[in-house]
């Protein structure tokens, strides 16, 4: 075959000898393009999978785990929460609108091919600081094409981050979380039962978006790769509302065996996976493809990434009850093949056969394995810490753009749509109620990619620790979680140590706090020509529980003892290293704090993580206008670094005076807790010098990062 | 008991909070009408929600309103009937003119999802016979075409008939005159861009909205 | 086939949010002579029909029932063949 063509699909010619070597002959161009969809990275993982393995991924409460479409986890016997987390990063780089709001639009539809009505959206973003006139120009896209797809397929997004750090420059991180609610007779999979059943597609018709995007993700972003903004696929919300009403009532009246999205390699890799989990076989007759342009090539048909499209196999005789249900919501219908039991994929065009490969062949690309080795110049260089007085240091915290409120961006996504919203976006993690039950959730989606490339073993624990603790102050108890690992080039030694670090850092901390993975997501080649990102393993949690009345966030009223529950250690913040991290000690300071909630002796409860407890305060501050006298005695010259360390397993609580002894009582000798101060009226005082009205707190958070970003 | 139908479009969203807040909070009756429906079962008030139907393509509304079953409410309110349209069903109402004026694009050009503080200023129709004149409530409101407008004579007479039912404390728009929800003369068809259904239970926020839906029952049972 | 170009465009007394904040957008960029920008925009229509003047009424009634609002629009037809 031509090298020119091998390349124009991404493929390595390794990987190509070795299609002829298993095929026996030459492919044929239709399936090079099946060989390049599945062994990429983006849909085989190959580069990450042998780590993934080590994960745990079971519990009591785990109905689904990684391999199907989203996770799945018991709320009752009878409920089911549905939630996974994933990546759009390359596409967003090159046409921020579009390539957010499919991103969007991808993460909910594998929440409701579970069966799952989604519920809530979360989005980590992380770009380069706001001085800089392209990122804020990716940013704007980026928040209104999740704004535009979100709002309209009816979705409401309820929380998520902003990192900003110039190792992102070139490649921004998008990570879409979503969450979905089911009953369990409604779960689907996607896995091919039955020989002879009918495979259907229906959405929307098929065009030429996104051709090669799989492929396009598995590639490191060039010149080149900038031009190729032809193919970003361009996404349809109002289709998707559709697709998911229609889909979620098919479902409802059980009228088939299994269903697939088509999300990256469209139609391959929906087909391959569907018929490779039953270890079937699939025939496609591509003459009944809906198309959108009527002179598609098969290949094109195969690989296109047009958005909105799923794969049904219909249960026998269902064929037409489906068809009336799409004809409602007047979406496309089509019986485009059948499962077969020869375990291979054939292609049908014109009549002809166009493709034959055996599937077991598309699933297991061949694996090169590079060793893990650290290359240390790659570490970061410690900050330099800010100079002046107290004063000063902490005026330009609270002037930080980092640290300022991120109102501009969510209040362009719905946040009260669907009426479960209890705490809006902005401070500590998302609480949501579920309607005709006495439970809640709570979900939170966080990274530190400076962590991690400091140390991706701490690094990721600390992060996983953070949702721990962001759970456990709502009173809720962290169950399970799903993540996203967006690393560089994983031919890189380094890049597999990192990697390495990560995974082996996750299974640590998730196997002692008993909180498995459901699902997941890998992001590999995130390196520009100059730059790489720091590893990036981005965590999504969700808790549960039934609580009584949802706790304040911030200081509620004066008079109150404001305390730091945990230890405070103000050497964390001058170290090189990460502050250290004792897994056991969190896990029981979780389950005290939930006690002290359960038991009304707190007023209020906030984690203390990012930011340290100077934003803790801030935020505390902010939510009702009250303020705060700093009473504990302290050498000045240590109070910054106690008010910026961000030593591990703390949290910010009020509660009132005359509850004093029982909250001494609930910590006892075993978790260390320190009275700082009490609120009140009006001003944030620290030290005598170091006073600001809370006005002016407001002011320079409401303003810091929001005058970034108008223009 | 109250019926409630609730119309749902191909794109409607906020059909489930509405059928939630009449059915689980106000406890009332709700039956969902299908837009392509031209009989509608019979029910003492209409609610057109919110929404993205169409995806507002075109202009928000604009297709929903040449649908079926609009043709069946235009009768239903010209007899009186009770009909609100909150947010995308407000879009639908002006592109009927069963309400006056035209919903344009927020001034910021942007999305707005926030918590706002009404101003009721007509607590002399059946969506409002429960507050208080004047009475400030808190109301959430999501939408990125809420900034009403019509030419100066409709808005004399819109004054001048009292159908300015709700304005903003602090207009998040640029509506004209801070219009947040207006009615007909008759005041039997209300048009707001704040979603009350959101805003039925404290838990999530405000309960300030049950009001509306409360007054609703109140009214028609006082005709029935 | 006839192909009829509807060019839309918001009547002179309607605020236009989106045109200003473009205008500035450009003055940022080193564009100050520009007096004024209003974005509408143009619906084009393939009509099977034999001739212009019958593809100009049609497309002039689907303005009138649906593609215009009259209250905030402003139209004209362009014709291409």
């Amino acid at each position: 075959m031509n090298p020119e063509i091998i390349k124009q699909f991404n493929m390595s010619i390794s990987d190509y000898q070795e299609i002829e070597r298993r095929l026996q002959r030459e492919p044929t161009i239709v399936e090079l393009g099946l060989f390049s969809a599945m062994w990429s990275e983006h849909c085989s993982y190959r580069s990450s999978k042998e780590y993934l393995k080590r994960l745990p991924t079971h519990g009591p409460r785990v109905v689904t785990g990684p391999g199907e479409n989203a996770g799945v986890i018991s709320i009752t016997d009878d409920l089911y929460l549905s939630f996974k987390v994933e990546s759009h990063n390359h596409p967003s780089a090159v046409e921020p609108f579009q390539g957010a709001a499919t991103g969007v639009g991808g993460i909910i539809r594998d929440i409701f091919t579970m069966g799952a009505r989604p519920i809530a959206s979360y989005d980590s973003l992380c770009f380069d600081l706001p001085n800089n006139p392209r990122a804020r120009y990716l940013l704007n896209g980026v928040v209104e094409g999740i704004a535009y797809y979100g709002n309209c397929v009816g979705v409401p997004t309820l929380g998520g981050e902003t990192r900003f750090d110039s190792c992102y420059e070139e490649n921004p991180l998008i990570n879409a979380m979503t969450i979905g609610l089911l009953r369990k007779k409604n779960l689907r999979s996607s896995e091919a039962k039955h020989t002879g059943s009918n495979v259907i597609y229906i959405g929307a018709k098929t065009g030429r978006d996104g051709l090669h995007g799989a492929s396009f993700a598995s590639g490191v972003l060039d010149e080149e790769a900038q031009k190729k903004r032809g193919s970003v696929q361009v996404g349809d919300p109002f289709l998707e509302k559709l697709l998911i009403e229609a889909t979620l009532q098919i479902i409802e009246e059980d009228l088939i065996e299994a269903i697939q999205d088509m999300g990256a390699a469209g139609l391959t890799s929906s087909s391959v996976e569907m018929a490779g989990k039953g270890h079937k076989g699939m025939r496609l007759n591509l003459d009944a493809v809906p198309l959108r342009e009527d002179d598609l090539t098969p290949v094109e048909m195969m690989l296109s990434e047009s958005q909105e499209r799923m794969l049904l196999i219909s249960k026998p005789g269902k064929e037409e009850k489906i068809k009336s249900i799409l004809d409602h919501w007047e979406l496309d219908y089509a019986i485009i093949g059948t499962i077969t039991d020869t375990g291979n994929m054939e292609i049908i065009h014109h009549d002809k056969l166009v493709g034959i490969v055996p599937i077991e062949e598309l699933l297991h690309p061949p694996v090169t394995s590079v060793p893990p080795i650290q290359n240390p110049a790659l570490t970061p260089l410690p900050l330099k810490p800010p100079a002046g007085i107290l004063k000063e240091k902490v005026k330009q915290f609270l002037q930080d753009p980092q640290f300022g409120s991120k109102r501009w961006i969510y209040e362009q996504y719905d946040h009260t749509l669907l009426t479960n919203t209890v705490n809006p976006p902005g401070i500590g993690a998302s609480l949501l109620r579920i309607k005709e039950t006495d439970q809640f959730l709570g979900v939170t989606l966080i990274s530190n990619g400076r962590n991690s490339a400091i140390n991706p073993y701490l690094g990721v624990q600390t992060t996983i620790a953070q949702c721990a603790r962001r759970i456990s102050a709502l009173g809720l108890v962290p169950t399970a979680i799903t993540n996203c690992l967006n690393f560089g080039d994983p031919n890189l030694p380094h890049t597999q140590w990192e990697l390495s670090q990560t995974v082996e850092g996750m299974r640590e901390i998730l196997e002692a706090m008993e909180i498995p993975v459901v699902s997941g997501n890998v992001s590999l080649y995130n390196e520009g020509i100059r730059k790489r990102i720091y590893p990036t393993p981005t965590i999504g949690m969700v808790g549960m529980g039934s609580i009584t009345h949802p706790l304040p966030i911030g200081f509620p009223a004066e008079d109150l003892c404001v305390a730091v529950v945990g230890n405070t250690d103000p050497e964390d913040y001058a170290r090189e290293t990460l502050p250290s991290l004792d897994i056991q000690q969190e896990i029981l300071h979780q389950k005290t704090i939930r006690s002290g909630i359960q038991s009304n002796l707190f007023v209020s409860c906030l984690s203390i993580d990012r930011g340290g407890l100077l934003r803790a305060i801030q935020q505390s501050i902010i939510v009702s206008m009250i303020g705060f006298e700093w009473k504990l005695p302290i050498d000045t010259t240590q109070q910054w670094a106690y008010l910026r360390c961000e030593s591990n397993g703390r949290y910010l609580i009020t509660f009132i005076p005359a509850k004093a002894q029982l909250v001494d009582q609930l910590f006892a000798d075993k978790v260390p807790y320190t009275k700082i101060g009490r609120t009140i009226q009006s001003e944030m005082k620290l030290d005598r010098a170091t006073q600001f009205s809370v006005e002016k707190i407001a002011e320079w958070y409401q303003h810091s990062f929001h005058d970034r970003m108008d223009f | 008991m109250i019926k409630f139908g609730v119309v749902i479009f191909p794109g409607s969203n906020c059909d489930a909070d509405a059928i939630y807040a009449v059915s689980q909070v106000a406890k009332q009756a709700v039956i969902p009408i299908w837009h392509k429906d031209t009989q509608i079962p019979d029910v003492d008030c209409i609610i057109l929600p919110g929404g993205f139907s169409y995806g507002d393509y075109l202009r928000p509304g604009a297709v929903a309103s040449r649908s079926p079953v609009i043709q069946t409410i235009k009768r239903y309110a010209v007899n009186g009937g009770k009909v609100i349209g909150i947010c995308n069903g407000f879009q639908v109402l002006v592109e009927t003119n069963l309400l006056p004026g035209v919903l344009l694009t927020n001034q910021s050009t942007r999305f707005i999802s926030r918590m706002v503080t009404l101003e009721v200023q007509n607590n002399e129709t059946p969506f409002t016979c429960l507050f208080q004149k004047n009475q400030s409530i808190r109301i959430p409101i999501a939408h990125k075409d809420g900034n009403y407008f019509a030419d100066a004579d409709s808005i004399r007479m819109i004054q001048q008939n009292h159908q300015i039912v709700f304005t903003y404390q602090n207009n998040p728009n640029g509506s004209v005159n801070d219009i947040a929800g207006i009615c007909n003369r008759e005041k039997n068809v209300l048009g707001l861009m704040p979603h009350p259904e959101r805003a039925c239970e404290s838990l999530t926020g405000s309960s300030d909205g049950l009001l509306v839906f409360q007054s609703i029952v109140d009214s028609c049972k006082e005709t029935k | 086939m006839i192909t009829i170009f509807v060019n839309v465009q918001p009547k002179a007394n309607i605020l236009d949010p989106q045109g200003k904040t473009i205008q500035h957008a450009l003055k940022n960029l080193g564009f100050q002579s520009i007096q004024e920008i209003r974005i509408g925009k143009r619906i084009k229509i393939n009509i099977e029909v034999d001739n212009v003047k019958e593809a100009t009424a049609k497309v002039q009634e689907m303005c009138e029932k649906l593609l215009i609002n009259p209250l905030i629009e402003e139209y004209s037809l362009e014709v291409v063949s």
